[in-house]
């Protein structure tokens, strides 16, 4: 008996919380888009995830494809062969990478539904970001994202970056999937 | 109901056979006991009785009826309870357990490799460590949380062994509605009640393998949902047949994009990803460097014998 009256209790304080509870919600959010903006102009996403162009002033991130990711149209480069001391090269979109682990395509950033993180939640954002999974749980993301720096971040860090993220005009832009290196199908089926 | 194992009886033992850890921790019930560091050696965490390397009796054995593939290693597993608790089994698809629970699952090479360790701790949280065997199965200590990657160990596929990281544990336990996965109403009951369409036997072995090895990650929750491979007692398999059965994956891997086509392995992604060890399609996409060949066969002879569904 006195359970119930606690819980009732409980739930009426609850109840009475919710309503006033909901504008200061919405402000939250909008105040989490604006600081996922500063945070992801500020600490490199537009570097790798807008493609780059020969701007006037030299080469510069193009802005109208913002966070597009590496753009279809390049396609699939070969892998690069290098020599000497260097280790991995870089297409001049700064969006295609080659290296040990083969060739990475930065993502499409944008809340395409198809082709970007547009059916992606914020729990698949912050498990993808923490864990350096695709998708949260799947193959690991490949180099250079910088995960080992960005797992750094706060939950409502990577709760802000999702929500700005999320509030950017979809564009369907397909990236290509990776390439593993030779050696690693060799060794395995394909 | 299904058959369950009632580990009571050794329980009521745990009391006297606390961890030699236990006397360092913190002090009374208060101080929250379970939230401090976890022991450095395996010996002081009550697997084993004090000094020795004879299992406590507070400590009992099981097998789930399917088990993850781990590039072959051999495997066991133990459960115990706090004295005078019980599990919750009230919902088959998610038992709860009581703080205080722990599970031990060791893998072995030729001789012991790691133990591994889960625990629910007096806040509800579960926590997940390693222990690595010295070379002369004596002792094995608390390995780094963030695991060790390709250790040499003879016996092992190519002499290398992964020690998962505490996030790959969180990855493949923390993907369903419990974190226990070997121990519960899917893998101890007797699945011979569970319905199965098509060849019973082959079915359920091949669901089964599917639920051990794939449903931590593909079940109904979260955004992998898409595709579920939980064998559930109550629903037999229909909806791991909904959700693979001509479903378009959402990329392609070796240009094979349906999921499932009944009667063709050959042309199901399924398998593909079984079969593959490229780090970018391989399924699972962790704790494995080797197929396995066995049940990749498995699926392939129940997909053989899968029929269009009524209605295509
Ligand atoms: C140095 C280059 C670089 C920077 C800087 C960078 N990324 Fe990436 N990012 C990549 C590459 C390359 C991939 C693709 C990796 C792959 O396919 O495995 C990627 C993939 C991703 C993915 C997809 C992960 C998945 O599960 O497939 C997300 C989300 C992401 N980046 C977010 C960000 C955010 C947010 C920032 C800024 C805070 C950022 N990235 C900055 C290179 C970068
Ligand atoms: C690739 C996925 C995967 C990873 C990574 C993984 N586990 Fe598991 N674990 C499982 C599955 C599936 C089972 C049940 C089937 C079995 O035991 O064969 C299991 C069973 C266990 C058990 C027995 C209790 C239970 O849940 O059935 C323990 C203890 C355990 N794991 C500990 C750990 C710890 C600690 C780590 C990290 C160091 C870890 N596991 C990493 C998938 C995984
Ligand atoms: C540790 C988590 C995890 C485990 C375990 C796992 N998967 Fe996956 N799986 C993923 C993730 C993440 C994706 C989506 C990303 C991708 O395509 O790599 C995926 C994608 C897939 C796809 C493609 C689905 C689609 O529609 O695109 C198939 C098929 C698949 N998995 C089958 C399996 C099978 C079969 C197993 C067990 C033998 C398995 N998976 C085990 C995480 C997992």
């Amino acid at each position: 008996m006195r359970t119930t009256l606690l819980i009732g209790a409980v739930l009426s304080l609850v109840a009475g919380g919710a309503p006033g509870a909901e504008p200061s919600s919405k402000d939250a959010k909008a105040s989490g888009v604006e600081r996922g903006r500063y945070i992801v102009q500020t600490t490199g996403c537009h570097d790798c995830h807008t493609p780059w162009i020969d701007g006037p002033a030299g080469p510069e991130p193009d802005m109208t494809r913002a966070l597009i990711g590496h753009p279809e149209s390049d396609g699939v480069p070969e892998p690069a062969s290098l020599s000497g001391p260097w280790i991995a090269a870089v297409s001049p979109t700064n969006t295609a990478w080659s290296g040990p682990w083969g060739i990475s395509f930065t993502a499409n950033l944008t809340p395409d539904p198809e082709t970007g993180l547009g059916q992606w939640t914020e729990r698949m954002f912050r498990d993808a970001i923490r864990n350096g999974r695709h998708k949260g749980r799947g193959r690991p993301i490949l180099p250079p994202m910088p995960v080992m720096v960005y797992k750094n971040f706060t939950d409502d860090d990577l709760a802000a970056i999702f929500a700005y993220l999320q509030s950017l005009p979809p564009v369907r832009n397909q990236v290509p999937e990776p390439v593993a290196p030779p050696e690693r199908v060799a060794d395995g089926t394909p | 109901m299904p058959h369950v194992f009632s580990p009571y009886p050794a329980i009521a033992l745990l009391a006297l056979l606390l961890p030699a850890g236990a006397s360092e921790l913190p002090g009374p019930a208060d101080a929250a006991p379970d939230l401090a560091p976890l022991p450095g050696r395996l010996s002081e965490t009550g697997l084993y009785e004090p000094g020795s390397l004879r299992l406590s009796p507070a400590v009992q054995a099981f097998t789930p009826n399917f088990a993850l593939w781990s590039d072959g290693a051999a495997k066991r597993r133990w459960i115990s309870l706090p004295p005078g608790t019980a599990i919750d089994r009230s919902d088959p698809a998610a038992w709860q357990f009581p703080p205080g629970t722990r599970f031990w699952k060791e893998f072995s090479h030729a001789g012991p490799v790691e133990t591994r360790l889960i625990e629910r701790l007096a806040d509800g949280t579960w926590r997940y460590a390693s222990y690595v065997w010295d070379s002369t199965g004596t002792e094995a200590l608390l390995a780094p949380a963030y695991g060790v990657l390709r250790m040499p160990v003879s016996g092992a596929p190519g002499g290398v062994y992964d020690i998962p990281s505490e996030e790959d544990c969180r990855m493949c336990h923390e993907g369903g509605p419990v974190p226990v996965l070997g121990f519960s109403a899917a893998q101890l009951s007797t699945v011979d009640d569970t319905p199965m369409p098509g060849n019973e036997t082959l079915a359920r072995d091949a669901l089964g393998y599917l639920h051990a090895n794939c449903a931590h990650c593909h079940n109904d929750r979260g955004p992998l949902s898409d595709i579920d491979l939980t064998l559930s007692v109550a629903d037999g398999a229909d909806r791991i047949l909904q959700t693979l059965v001509d479903r378009e994956a959402d990329t392609a891997v070796q240009s094979l994009r349906v999921r499932v086509v009944p009667g063709k392995p050959g042309d199901s992604q399924l398998v593909a990803r079984m079969k593959s060890r490229n780090p970018n399609h391989q399924m699972p996409p962790l704790g494995t460097r080797v197929t396995d060949d066995v049940a990749v066969a498995l699926v392939e002879r129940w997909i053989e014998q899968l029929t269009a569904p009524e209605g295509n």
